[in-house]
């Protein structure tokens, strides 16, 4: 009798655990949801403040737009310009009425905020709202271009030198530093408020920073890309030429994607004091300025509080008129579960989701309204990159191109992407972005055939010889098993979860797999040191294509590149250098879809699939026109199409 | 399990009532105690379902006929298979699970015929068996290591479906659970609790239940061989600190301080990510790097206080080498409360590997626990979340129940 009391009031007593567990997880849930609540609520009365100054200051936007554009009109009808006239309007959207403020989410602090200096793809983020470039892709045809800051580019010898022809009446913002102290009259400049003009000189900049080898970070990492770069040419205060000692395809979509830099700003000390010419690259490094930005763009930087936002604020004085927001506010959010919450409280405007938050918020779903709020939408959207198994091409049981087949064929790629990546992406079969006209959408990627994959290992010599379930082959003399190990990102169980699929299935076909998750310096310095049978990788992809980086054999020599593989083919190399000079549309696509057919058939990379990123986003914004590469990247597309929704 | 405290019984009492030894008055003090003896038995049933896993759960039917093929016992072939069963863990368990099933009767007998002997004689024969199991068992593991068997990679559930549709008679006996912890079946992802599968299925179509059991092995084994392991080299260096006093002490001593003033959880994970391919015996061999101070300074203060008494001046006396004073006279008097910190010792290391596992440390191909519960944090499917958390918290309970049952038998102060 007392045994069973006994156990009763064990058993009695874990049940109230249980029970306290789960009451205690849901009294969290509510904390938090009430913290940010009152947030919101500050946030609100914040807001409205600013918006009041907005209204002012929009007015005395619209009269300096309307005279640059007719410089622009006319340099557009020049039959040499490069530039073509814009599809659509894409530099501002239309809004509501200014005023309103943009919240999104950035998941952790920027590392620095010089676009030369700090990388990073938030700080290039940052600077694509804060800063112009040249001129901006069309990315339905990456060869054409549309004006930005420059309204005329012309190639006399065609793609040697550029001559390029700056938008007049561009103005800097003011640097973000106070003002009332006093100290720093000395960067006021002749434009209007004390504002300096945009001049060739602050290209002349970018390439004084290029060309000095003193200054490190991100910068360095673009020099391959201008190595062929001779000489820059300051023609007048407008204009200015490039020239390059190769015709090479890139060239143009680099020098057209570069930001100004300001010389009267990043060459002087905080005291106005000019560097010296000796040395004025490291101090550059660690300049005064840099954990800010500076730019010519719709949004000017206000202030960054580490761990806890950014903002930016309109410029009223922007050369392409009101931009659609009076502020954007990003939040640093460092915990990805806590998206979907953050966009359900009104924190953010928009995110995208984890693959595992898309199943439960947005498939598994069946009420067709999300987070609860009928003015929640969700979008899932195309990105430009693909997912890939690297093999390590310089060892022996990989360097047959029928062994990689196989493999590829034992992967079930379709079934992985549509029931562990809840069918967010497209299993792919060549290097390009499927959305691309490089991409030769007639390739099939091979079949998921296991007993074809044993027939292709069968014939290339791999064999289950000694009957232990395990194929072998006899490799330099000595009998190898074919067992090898993947390496792996440790911190996603996708990854793993993608390891322990194959790693079944290989094993059905008498190949031994084991997974290695390591975390990700390890990762890189494993990749780097080419210490790997097979890894996980993923590439995100840039216009225009460049394949050198990636495939030519010059770079499988090179001790750390992208090339880790190490895939050594002639006719690949040949169709890199091909490419890198080929002007001609028509025919960089057929080499595309020569390269593509090359690759399926050589199989040094088992393709995986390319990526669609799921988002999440409050009805009040426009149907989000997104970039290929980066999502939500370029603001410029947002607006609100009525008074927020939100709470 | 009969109490030897009980004397035998008196129709064959021609020998008087012996006098308890200390085992028989420490076993006597924790039968006494309900709720120790209960959870006792609660570990016995988990160390049996360990066991017995591939009895209750496998995809590999325990008898296949087919016309064509005639009669057959995949399940008892699997059960060595390498391939199949990569980790020795398994193996070892696999072993376990054909050693003892057939050796159980012969087992009852002999318990039987010698409850009637004197306790003296008894233990000596028991002592006797359980050599001869050991020996057994390891002449049986290490032939089963040596050759490994193949078995066939099919998934006989799916194949008895394909066979019956196209009309071919198929006998086949199942294990109550039809699946493999490591069978990826895409097309039963994220399935809900069902008959079929009674706690749902995981983010790759795997079987949560039966990949708990299974569980139940890694944990049992990473706690039991962890602590031994550390408990065995703790209870050396304490020994030897404690037995010699003086510098040998003092250079131990700062050892065991610099060890200790590291974090633990921190030099665990720093050593763990050192490791590119963890397996699960690395992780034993952290566990124990790191807790091995422990036992040590018990073991040393022990020492401490016994090396000067009587007994053990008469051991010097009548000439025993130091070693044979270390570990025949002191060693089994000063291992009380070692013996209490090991029972302990068994949850915190489950609880160790665990977390470890739960911080993507672990090694993935096994079906820990705390594996188990780390794909839940990340899946957000709550059976994985709460099943393994429950029996993580179940059996580091039942551990600590025995542990304190122990330390109170222990206890002289506290004899009922």
């Amino acid at each position: 009798m007392s045994k069973l009391a006994q156990s009763g009031f064990v058993m009695g007593s874990l049940g109230l655990l249980v029970g306290i567990s789960v009451f205690n997880a849901v009294q969290l849930n509510n904390l938090e949801t009430l913290t940010i609540e009152n947030q919101k609520r500050i946030q609100a009365i914040e807001k409205n403040g600013v918006a009041v100054t907005g209204m002012v200051a929009g007015g005395s936007t619209r009269d300096n737009a309307s005279d640059t554009c007719d410089q622009a009109c006319e340099a557009l009808k020049d039959p040499n310009n490069i530039l073509v006239r814009p599809s659509r309007d894409w530099i501002t959207a239309k809004t509501v009425e200014p005023g309103h403020t943009l919240r999104l989410k950035i998941g952790s602090d920027p590392r620095g905020l010089n676009p030369y200096i700090a990388s990073g793809a938030d700080n290039s983020m940052f600077n694509g709202y804060v800063n112009d470039f040249l001129a901006w892709p069309d990315f339905e045809d990456p060869s054409k271009y549309f004006p930005m800051l420059a309204v005329k580019v012309t190639s006399p010898d065609d793609g040697l030198t550029y001559r390029v022809e700056l938008r007049k009446g561009v103005y800097w913002h003011l640097p973000t530093v106070d003002w009332d102290s006093g100290d720093f009259e000395w960067l006021k400049g002749d434009g209007p408020r004390g504002r300096h003009e945009l001049t060739s000189d602050d290209y002349k900049f970018v390439y004084d920073m290029f060309d000095n080898q003193q200054i490190a970070g991100r910068i360095s990492s673009l020099r391959p890309y201008l190595d062929t770069m001779k000489e820059f040419r300051v023609i007048d205060r407008y204009t200015f030429e490039v020239e390059f000692s190769e015709k090479i395809y890139t060239n143009q979509a680099i020098i057209l994607g570069l930001h100004p830099s300001p010389r009267w700003l990043y060459r002087f000390d905080e005291d106005g004091n000019q560097y010296d010419d000796a040395t004025w690259g490291l101090k550059l490094n660690e300049h005064w300025y840099n954990q800010k930005t500076i730019g010519v763009g719709p949004y000017r930087f206000v202030t960054w509080e580490s761990g806890v936002k950014l903002e930016l604020e309109a410029d009223p004085l922007y050369w392409g008129g009101q931009p659609s927001f009076e502020r954007v506010l990003f939040s640093v959010v460092k915990d990805q579960n806590a998206y979907p919450r953050k966009v359900k409280s009104g924190e953010i405007d928009i995110t995208n989701l984890q693959a595992e938050q898309y199943a439960t918020e947005i498939k598994e779903n069946t009420s067709g309204v999300y987070l609860g709020n009928e003015h929640i939408k969700s979008d899932v959207h195309d990105t430009l990159g693909y997912f890939y198994l690297g093999w390590n091409l310089d060892k022996p049981m990989f360097a047959d191109k029928r062994v990689r087949q196989a493999l590829t064929m034992a992967f079930n790629r379709e079934g992985i992407v549509e029931n562990i990546f809840h069918g967010l992406g497209k299993v792919n079969s060549g290097p390009f972005g499927m959305q691309t006209a490089c991409y030769d959408q007639s390739i099939q990627p091979w079949p998921f055939d296991l007993e074809a994959a044993k027939a292709k290992l069968e014939e290339a010599g791999w064999t289950d010889s000694d009957g232990d379930g395990v194929r072998d082959k006899i490799v330099e003399g000595e009998k190898v098993d074919f067992s090898f190990t993947i390496l792996i990102y440790g911190g996603s169980t996708e990854y793993a979860t993608l390891a322990e699929v194959y790693r079944e299935d290989l094993l059905s076909i008498g190949v031994k797999m084991m997974p290695s998750a390591v975390e990700w310096s390890t990762m890189l310095k494993k990749m780097d040191e080419r210490e790997f049978d097979v890894y996980t990788g993923a590439w995100v992809l840039s216009l225009p294509t460049d394949l050198m980086q990636i495939w030519h054999s010059q770079e499988a020599d090179k001790a750390v590149s992208s090339n880790r593989i190490g895939f050594r083919n002639k006719d690949a190399d040949r169709i890199a250098e091909t490419l890198r000079t080929e002007f001609d549309t028509a025919k960089r696509t057929a080499l595309c879809h020569e390269f593509h057919a090359l690759l399926h058939e050589e199989q040094p990379y088992t393709f995986i699939y390319q990526r669609r990123r799921p988002v999440l986003y409050w009805d009040h914004m426009n149907t989000p026109e997104y970039e290929l590469q980066y999502p939500h990247r370029n603001i410029r597309h947002f607006s609100f199409q009525s008074e927020p929704t939100r709470p | 399990m009969t109490n030897p405290n009980q004397t035998a019984p008196a129709a064959e009492g021609a020998a008087p009532a012996e006098d308890p030894t200390y085992g028989d008055i420490v076993w006597g003090q924790f039968a006494k105690r309900k709720l120790a003896i209960g959870s006792l038995w609660g570990l016995i049933s988990l160390l049996l379902l360990a066991t017995y896993a591939p009895v209750l759960a496998s995809n590999k039917p325990f008898l296949w006929h087919t016309a064509s093929e005639g009669w057959s016992s995949p399940w008892l072939s699997s059960l060595f298979d390498r391939n199949f069963y990569e980790n020795s863990v398994d193996i070892f368990f696999n072993v376990a699970l054909v050693v003892f099933t057939p050796a159980l009767l012969p087992l009852a007998w002999w318990w039987k015929k010698t409850a009637s002997l004197k306790r003296r004689v008894r233990a000596h024969k028991r002592t006797r068996s359980i050599q001869a199991t050991i020996a057994l068992f390891v002449v049986v593991f290490s032939l089963v290591q040596a050759f490994p068997q193949q078995s066939p990679k099919t998934v006989y559930p799916d194949i008895e479906t394909r066979l019956v549709e196209q009309g071919e008679d198929v006998t086949a006996v199942y294990p109550v659970l039809k699946y493999s912890f490591r069978k990826i079946s895409l097309t039963e992802v994220r399935a809900p609790i069902s008959l079929k599968h009674p706690l749902g299925t995981d983010n790759a179509g795997r079987d949560v239940l039966t990949r708990l059991l299974y569980g139940t092995r890694i944990s049992l084994t990473v706690g039991v061989f962890a602590v031994a392991l550390y408990v065995t080299f703790g209870t050396i260096i304490g020994a030897i600190a404690g037995f010699y006093g003086g510098r040998v002490d003092i250079a131990i001593q700062r050892v065991i301080e610099v060890v200790i003033c590291i974090p633990s959880l921190f030099l665990i994970l720093t050593v763990a990510s050192f490791i590119t391919e963890r397996s699960i015996f690395h992780i034993m061999v952290i566990i124990a790097g790191v807790a091995w101070t422990s036992p040590a300074r018990l073991v040393r203060a022990e020492f401490l206080r016994m090396r000067n008494l009587d007994f053990v001046s008469a051991a010097r006396a009548i000439g025993q080498s130091e070693l044979r004073i270390i570990f025949n006279e002191i060693l089994p008097n000063a291992l009380a409360p070692v013996l209490v910190a090991a029972t302990f010792g068994v949850a915190r290391a489950i609880l160790i590997e665990s977390s470890m596992s739960f911080l993507g440390l672990g090694d993935i191909t096994v079906p820990s626990w705390g594996q188990i519960l780390n794909t839940g944090r990340t899946t957000g499917i709550w059976t994985l979340i709460l099943a393994p958390g429950f029996a993580i918290f179940l059996t580091v309970s039942l551990l600590n129940l025995v542990g304190e049952g122990v330390r109170d038998a222990l206890d002289p102060k506290l004899r009922k």
